[in-house]
């Protein structure tokens, strides 16, 4: 394995995470706003 | 191999939508919640859900509950084993094809499941720490919609980002590499593809914070849709012969993959009218691909299937590309490997590629 593999891979786990990341930061973000909209 | 322009910037509209999409189901559940005039968190008595599994699938109830370990594997293999019975994998199914579709298969069962529990058990606690079942209190409809939402279109991006960024592209040929359809093709992926799907870990999140039971239903859904979409049993067949279920195909075609439709993602064509390897990316439902304008809906069916620069590379490289390369002279995974992606690419047309079309052939000629 070369440093270019280890770059592509590097930047595949990137845009895995951030393709997991966002969704979840919307969705319990929104979970949490729901609580906290409604508790008032 | 650079991204097209024009194409990052329809990617970048469609992930603006998709952003909006995730919040759906949530916004529906406050608004549930501001017009019921409940707040179910305060005492939690949400009661925990429960789906009744009827009496004819009864047997199969072991398997759906365990889907996530043995019971996918099980359910697999049957459908399998009459794919098998059927001939439905023709002559096609070579030992070299074999051992991929078996390794694919089976190594991820015993090497994922490790990483999968160290992230739910060891880093999910440290990463969202005290958020343990905090959102158990949401009732079953909304986290069935939130997972169902969540998990695949994560994966519909997943996909499709692998396809159309060039680079990604690589992670993904071995799905597209099998000149054939069937069950094990659902499986057939470089393990570095399937070690970090997004949607496994996003799931698994949701999960731990309360939406385990959405997620199992979700889950056992998905697995029966995905299964059969990559089949070569063509379920959906029926829909379109007769007249009185066409209505039933209209819908059932645009929300979730059809054998017709997912089999056109796996044609070697493009621009014929059935085969579209350049779209209808979605796993469970094809409703991404209706809202991003990604796929076309077909009810016809491809005759040859998988990519135009394969050179049947070894087992090992297919399943663990890059950190293993292939030793097949010109292959995309050798060593400095030409990096084609999904494209057509007439000039690199290769007279002695087996799965060259006779159309695409006289293409390139003329």
């Amino acid at each position: 394995m070369t440093l270019t593999d280890v770059n592509i891979i590097s930047k595949k786990i990137l845009v895995g995470f951030l393709i997991f990341v966002v969704p979840l930061i919307i969705i319990a973000g929104g979970l949490l706003l729901v609580k906290i909209l409604l508790n008032k | 191999m650079a991204l097209d322009k024009v194409l990052a910037k329809k990617i970048g509209k469609d992930i603006s939508v998709s952003l909006f999409i995730y919040a759906l189901p949530v916004v529906a559940l406050f608004a549930y919640f501001a017009i019921k005039g409940q707040t179910p968190w305060v005492n939690n008595t949400h009661q925990p859900a429960n789906v009744d599994v009827p009496a004819v699938f009864k047997f199969l109830e072991p398997a759906l509950k365990n889907i996530r370990s043995w019971g996918f594997l099980v359910i697999a293999l049957v459908l399998g084993a009459i794919e098998f019975a059927l001939g439905l994998y023709d002559n096609k199914w070579t030992k070299s094809e074999r051992k991929v579709d078996i390794v694919c298969f089976l190594a991820p069962k015993f090497l994922l499941p490790p990483v999968t529990a160290f992230f739910s058990l060891k880093l999910l606690p440290l990463i969202l720490p005290g958020l343990a079942n905090e959102f158990s209190w949401v009732p079953f409809w909304a986290g069935f919609f939130i997972i169902a939402v969540a998990d695949d279109l994560t994966q519909y991006w997943y996909h499709r980002l692998h396809h159309q960024v060039p680079f990604l592209w690589r992670f993904h040929r071995t799905h597209h590499s099998a000149p054939y359809m069937g069950m094990a093709m659902a499986s057939r992926q470089n393990f570095i593809y399937t070690v970090f799907f997004s949607q496994i870990y996003l799931t698994a999140a949701l999960i731990y914070l309360g939406l385990g039971f959405p997620a199992l239903v979700v889950t056992v859904i998905k697995s029966f849709i995905t299964l059969s979409a990559h089949s070569s049993i063509a379920w959906d067949k029926p829909l379109y012969k007769y007249k009185a279920l066409h209505p039933i195909a209209w819908v059932l075609e645009r929300l979730i993959s059809t054998p017709a439709t997912h089999q056109s993602h796996h044609a070697d064509t493009v621009g014929d009218g059935v085969g579209n390897y350049k779209g209808n990316f979605g796993n469970m439902f094809f409703l991404w691909d209706v809202i991003f304008k990604t796929g076309i809906i077909t009810r016809r069916y491809p005759t040859t299937f998988g990519i135009k620069f394969y050179k049947q590379e070894e087992w090992y490289a297919q399943f663990l590309w890059p950190i293993f390369k292939s030793k097949v002279a010109g292959s995309e995974l050798s060593a400095n490997g030409p990096e084609v992606g999904d494209e057509v690419g007439p000039v690199l047309f290769d007279e002695s590629d087996l799965y060259v079309s006779k159309q695409l052939k006289r293409e390139a000629v003329a």
